[in-house]
């Protein structure tokens, strides 16, 4: 499983690696495979105009801004920022789920369900943007990578450039690539705790923290020599998964 | 061993990627979340480590999707741990598990306070990504003054003071008061001259939230930002691990540019000429290379450049440059620059002057609409939308209608309903917008809106030139195989009304016409033969002279849902035979329907307000129009027209289904006496509704959005909630003038309303003839917050007003200024802060005076800070019930009380009364069905949170009698508490016992919105 720095699996669209330690890695069945169509059947109409209509004097940002807030729907409660960073499977198996913005569980559940249903749907070689609206409430952007068994998906209000965040998701996994020598998929099962720690190191409270894998590494280094001192975690091999 | 470490954590998540399915996740997961209980329950022999191991597996259950509902305590506890790695999981998992307000976190604030505050740099990491991870409003004020002091710290390394940039912002967004305006604007311009990156992109966020509330503050920052633009895109200044794939930190660049879009313009010419500088060379420095990494980040750049260009309104030139790199980018193979290319373009749309050159686009655009991604589809038909008029309206419309066919269920509806607004908006000539309308109901019948077709027949009645073309293509495609419904019901409409107009034709005799529209009625819905019916009965008036045998048919159809199960049906049928027999009456009644008065289409009001929701929209104008049409109705109509009308209405057995717009109203009641004097023993039957009036309906009905709900106010005219206030506050305002040498009396029950606000936060706590006092109240923990609104009703001012508050020892409070006058019909605010000290029953009282003329009037008023104000429900279960129960033995902690002469209430009304304050009842808790019991917590400064239990142990066979024990950590709230629920027990039969009744009682006295808003019902005085 190659994922170097250069030889990123799926820095582009839709090049999709995979090897049998990958493949059913994880052996649930897909929870809920038919979600994308009435998924599809909920877009509204007037939803989908709103997004059309910008004001004539250019402030169109802010604008936008004010209808979120005017209209709270889910996810939306303040603007400008990065509302979740959810990290899953191919299977709908979620391996990291961070909101910005406290969500009952349930309610997350619901929407990484949705979500799943809308990128398992995707093609290969599209865009890397999904229209959110229906599922995190409307002005809301979704960006997601694939990378060999996982996608990786930034969910953000319009206030954020949607090129920088697909950077961001690149960044996130080239620390992780770092951090796990050749990251993959059992990496992030058993150290879902670690993952936790690097994202921390990058986004905070829905804003980027720091965008420099070096630095980040950095700061996880550091924080790994912390825990070592006091006899605590380390990465777990991927060996234990196969015994 | 390197395992060692969590061994306990691996192999549980290695147990539950092995179940084969959910169900033996569920199971799996159940016995571990058992498991864990069990070991919180008997903490002492709980290692930190092993806190920390369950902790951490607490957060991967969570994650799985199943909800983790205790166990917090241990979580947030592990945040006072010494060494790092518990302290580390406290942080992590309390930040992903709690809500921003959980009580709990007040229980940490201050070790998070210490741990930011001390030396420890990582300790000082991990509590500041906590409280910028949760935000919480407490934190915002114990803990902000300390962040910023990081932040602007020179001792402090980048990576602490990135984060309490971030963090700040955070807390700012929770309380923008956090950060004083006046100091901060220069701090922030000294933090952009940051030179570590790190620290500067957090620092940037900041400015971005900061200047998009009040961007005159930070003018200062302006420059600055350019200053950085230039550092990084011109002169490449910044250290290797910044630069991302060859672009110096994207981000930043990205953030700069967006925090600048947030000021209006940029004035100072100097600056602005560095920045179109910049500007122009990122624009023209960035090209489509293969790496795909490489590309994004240079994209992100070049795309913020570009909306900031068209923020700063740039010359032309500029912009048609923008245009063209953006036409550049709508063809380029890769997907996410097409993407990002057309919703560009849209935006530009709004540019003045490009119109025309994103017009030359509009070939590849339109392969766009083919493209595989989803995505993308949506983006071209937005700008197709968008980038449509008058002259490009028939190739994109045409476009739309061939792509219809094709694209996706999730697109179609959209595109239909676009399609049919574009037509609509643009049309060339009438007979296109026809052509192309019928078009789309034949293509996605099932994604046309009725709005669509009701607007076709709109434009046919209204000009006559159309109604044959329109006809003739009705009836064309009345030949087609496979006909949606809702082609038949246009058809059927326009046939109707219009086919005598081709009767000449072949094919297209009344005759023919019936036939070939019977031959759908089996498979048509209700709907649709109610619409068939009133077309039969239009063919046959038509048919002159009649054709015996086509009469006979027709009238058979109508004998034969004389009895049909669906009543308008029914009716029609009945009414339409009768009619028919009338001979030339017949073409009185069924004259062809009179035009539609001219209105904006329903679709391109719902296209231009995209703000509103529609369903907010349409009660908005619904109130707007009540209120303008029904002043001068009523003052007009009463002579002449209300008679007439409430004739009807009488006369009518039911609601008549009267469309709303008034002038077909008219039309109506016109054809509707007509048809009463016609026929005596007709009318009698038919009163319900008259066969035009119906006819109306099917197209009115819902086309006004706001139809029908207009007319059932005309029924009721003068209680519209709106329109009645004014009027109802005028009469109580006249009223009392003339008692004015009187003193002042109350209205409604003074008491009443104290007690009903004890249950409530919201509601009127005193009104006399002069003023009304509301009141709201917010409470947490043991804070409050209750606002006065003081409204004077009056259209003189109210002087010397004063409000002096007497708070009993255990409430400190302290009331906002409160002004002297209150002008007329105005409204003052007054917030008043409430923290509870100890528990205690005793009530403030609010001393309160006016003068109003030479009268003074002084009322001292309770104040509803009560003790079940400071109590939130909590529920629990019975392990953590009974331990505490026992844990809490005999006085004074736990009190017991028989009392008697109680007001006998049945168990589930007792449990009502319990949880209105706020005591929550756990049934089932208590083996003895006779018996209840209900825990809350209390919140004191002296207790702090504090759980309190109450059990009532009743006698099924004497009601008025039972025995409470009520216990909790502190004798004093025991007391209390034991207390106020016997009050409440006993002194039911005078106070309102729960918010209901409570609420019914008072209502009569005040308005209704009253009750919900006080602030509602002020506002109408105004």
């Amino acid at each position: 499983m190659e994922m170097g720095a250069t030889g990123l699996r799926g820095g582009g669209t839709g090049e999709r690696g995979g090897d049998g330690y990958f493949r059913g890695s994880d052996r649930c069945p897909p929870p809920f495979p038919n979600i994308s169509l009435c998924l599809a059947a909920t877009s509204s109409p007037t939803a989908l105009i709103l997004k059309s209509n910008f004001s004539k004097d250019n402030k169109h940002w802010k604008k936008e801004v004010g209808l979120y807030l005017a209209k709270p729907r889910e996810i939306v409660q303040s603007c400008n920022m990065i509302q979740a960073v959810i990290v899953m499977n191919t299977q709908g198996k979620p391996r990291l789920v961070k909101f910005y913005n406290f969500l009952p569980v349930e309610k997350q559940q619901e929407l990484i369900r949705n979500l799943y249903g809308v990128l398992c749907s995707r093609a290969e070689n599209v865009s890397n943007f999904v229209q959110a609206d229906a599922i995190f409430g409307p002005g809301t952007r979704l960006v997601y990578k694939h990378y060999a068994t996982l996608y990786f998906v930034f969910v953000f209000d319009s206030c954020e450039n949607d090129l920088a965040m697909l950077d961001l998701i690149q960044v996130f996994v080239e620390t992780l690539d770092k951090c796990f020598k050749n990251v993959c998929e059992l990496d992030i099962v058993f150290n879902f705790n670690k993952m936790h720690t690097i994202l921390d190191e990058i986004v905070v409270g829905g804003q980027v923290l720091e965008t420099s894998s070096t630095e980040v590494m950095k700061a996880i280094d550091d924080i790994t020599k912390m825990e070592k001192s006091s006899n605590a975690i380390s990465l777990v091999p991927k060996t234990v998964s196969s015994r | 061993m390197a395992l060692s470490g969590m061994r306990g954590l691996s192999v549980f998540i290695s147990d539950v990627r092995n179940c084969q399915n959910k169900e033996q996740e569920r199971l799996r997961v159940d016995k571990e979340l058992g498991n864990i209980r069990t070991r919180f329950k008997n903490e002492k022999g709980l290692t930190p480590y092993e806190k920390k191991k369950y902790v951490w597996k607490m957060l991967y259950i969570y994650m799985l999707g199943y909800d983790v509902d205790f166990g917090h305590m241990e979580a947030v506890s592990l945040i006072s741990a010494p060494k790092y790695p518990e302290k580390q999981v406290g942080y992590i998992v309390t930040s992903c598990l709690l809500n921003e307000n959980h009580d709990f976190l007040r229980l940490v604030i201050n070790t998070v306070r210490n741990d930011i505050i001390g030396r420890n740099e990582t300790f000082q990491c991990l509590a500041l990504t906590m409280v910028g991870n949760i935000g919480g409003r407490e934190f915002a004020e114990s803990l902000a003054p300390d962040v910023q002091k990081l932040l602007i710290s020179s001792s402090c390394r980048p990576l602490v003071r990135k984060k309490a940039a971030l963090c700040l912002l955070r807390l700012y967004r929770k309380n923008p008061d956090v950060v004083n305006v006046d100091g901060w604007s220069d701090r922030m311009s000294q933090l952009l001259d940051e030179r570590d990156l790190g620290v500067l992109t957090s620092v940037m966020s900041l400015l971005v939230a900061l200047v998009s509330n009040n961007h005159d503050a930070y003018w200062s920052c302006l420059p600055k930002c350019v200053k950085i633009l230039e550092r990084l895109a011109r002169n490449h200044d910044v250290p290797q691990e910044y630069t991302y794939y060859g672009i110096p930190s994207p981000w930043l660049q990205v953030k700069t540019m967006r925090a600048l879009q947030y000021f209006p313009t940029v004035e100072d010419p100097n600056t602005r000429r560095s920045l179109f500088e910049v500007l122009q060379r990122i624009l023209m420095g960035t090209d489509v290379v293969k790496n795909v990494n490489k590309n994004n980040a240079s994209h992100a750049v070049l795309f913020e450049a570009l909306a900031l260009v068209m923020h700063l309104d740039a010359e032309k030139e500029m912009m048609s440059q923008c245009v063209a790199l953006l036409g550049k980018f709508i063809a380029v193979r890769e997907p996410n620059i097409r993407y990002l290319g057309l919703e560009n373009m849209t935006r530009m749309l709004m540019v003045t002057d490009v119109q025309d050159i994103i017009k030359r686009h509009q070939a590849q655009i339109i392969t766009s609409l083919k493209d595989p991604d989803i995505s993308i589809r949506r983006r071209a038909l937005d700008l197709l939308y968008g980038m449509c008029d008058v002259t490009n309206a028939k190739d994109i419309v045409e476009e739309l209608l061939q792509y219809l066919s094709t694209a996706d269920f999730a697109m179609r509806e959209e595109l239909a309903l676009k399609a049919a607004i574009l037509a609509e908006k643009f049309a060339p000539d009438l007979s296109w917008y026809v052509d192309v309308i019928l078009q789309l109901i034949d293509k996605a019948g099932d994604f046309v809106s009725d709005d669509i077709w009701y607007r076709v027949v709109q434009f046919v009645t209204n000009n006559e030139d159309l109604q044959p073309y329109a006809a003739v293509k009705a009836r064309e495609y009345l030949d087609k195989p496979a006909l949606h419904e809702t082609m038949v019901k246009v058809s059927a409409y326009i046939l109707g009304e219009y086919s005598h107009l081709l009767s000449r034709r072949p094919g297209c005799g009344p005759k023919d016409i019936f036939n070939i529209l019977h031959e759908k009625l089996p498979t048509v819905s209700s709907t649709t033969v109610a619409i068939l019916l009133s077309t039969y009965a239009k063919i046959l008036m038509h048919t002159q002279p009649p054709d015996p045998e086509l009469q006979q048919q027709i009238w058979a159809t109508f004998v034969k849902y004389e009895s049909f199960i669906d009543m308008e049906i029914q009716q029609r049928a009945v009414e339409y035979f009768a009619l028919s027999k009338k001979g030339a009456a017949l073409i009185d009644i069924l004259a062809e329907m009179p035009k539609f008065p001219e209105r904006q289409s329903s679709l391109l009001r719902k296209a231009e307000d995209p703000e509103i929701d529609t369903a907010e929209q349409s009660a908005l104008k619904l109130r707007a129009q009540q209120q303008q049409q029904q002043q001068p109705s009523n003052a007009l109509v009463v002579t002449d027209q209300r008679p007439v009308n409430g004739a009807i209405h009488a006369s009518s057995l039911s609601l008549v289904k009267v469309p709303s717009m008034s002038s077909n109203t008219e039309v109506n009641l016109g054809e509707h006496q007509k048809l009463s004097e016609a026929n005596d023993t007709l009318s009698k039957v038919d009163g319900q509704s008259s066969p035009p009036a119906d006819l109306l309906g099917d197209i009115f009905g819902q086309l006004a959005i706001e139809g029908p709900a207009a007319s059932s106010v005309s029924a009721e005219p003068t209680s519209g909630p709106g329109g009645a206030s004014p009027r109802a506050a005028d009469a109580l305002a006249l009223a009392p003038l003339a008692e004015q040498s009187n003193t002042v009396q109350p209205i409604g029950n003074v008491s009443e309303r104290f007690h009903s606000l004890c249950f409530k936060d919201s509601g009127v706590l005193y009104e006399d003839s002069n003023i009304q006092i509301g009141l709201k109240a917010d409470w947490r923990g043991h804070h409050g917050r209750i606002v006065l609104f003081l409204g004077n009703k009056n259209t003189s001012p109210l002087v010397s007003v004063q409000a002096l508050i007497l708070p009993p020892a255990h409430l400190k409070m302290e009331l906002s200024l409160v002004p002297e006058t209150i002008p007329p019909r105005a409204q003052v605010q007054c917030p008043l802060e409430v923290v509870n000290l100890r528990p205690s029953r005793d009530v403030a009282v609010l001393d309160f005076s006016y003068k109003f003329g030479t009268t003074v009037v002084n009322v001292k008023l309770r104040l509803p800070a009560v003790l079940n104000k400071f109590l939130l429900p909590v529920t629990m279960t019975a392990e953590e019930f009974f331990p505490q129960w026992r844990s809490l033995a005999g006085p004074p902690l736990k009190l017991q009380e028989v009392i008697r002469g109680v007001k006998p209430l049945s168990l589930p009304e007792m449990a009502n009364l319990f949880n209105s304050f706020q005591l929550s009842v756990a049934p089932g808790l208590d083996p003895n069905p006779n018996n209840l019991v209900a825990s809350t917590t209390f919140f004191s400064e002296s207790t702090r949170a504090m759980v309190c239990l109450v059990r009532i142990e009743t006698d099924p066979s004497d009601r008025t009698q039972l025995r409470m024990t009520v216990a909790s950590g502190d004798a004093t709230l025991t007391f209390e508490m034991k207390e106020f629920i016997k009050d409440h027990l006993v002194t039911i039969p005078t106070a309102p016992p729960a918010p209901l009744p409570a609420a019914s009682q008072v209502q009569p006295a005040v308005s209704p919105t009253a009750l919900t808003d006080p602030g509602a019902l002020l506002v109408g005085l105004l």
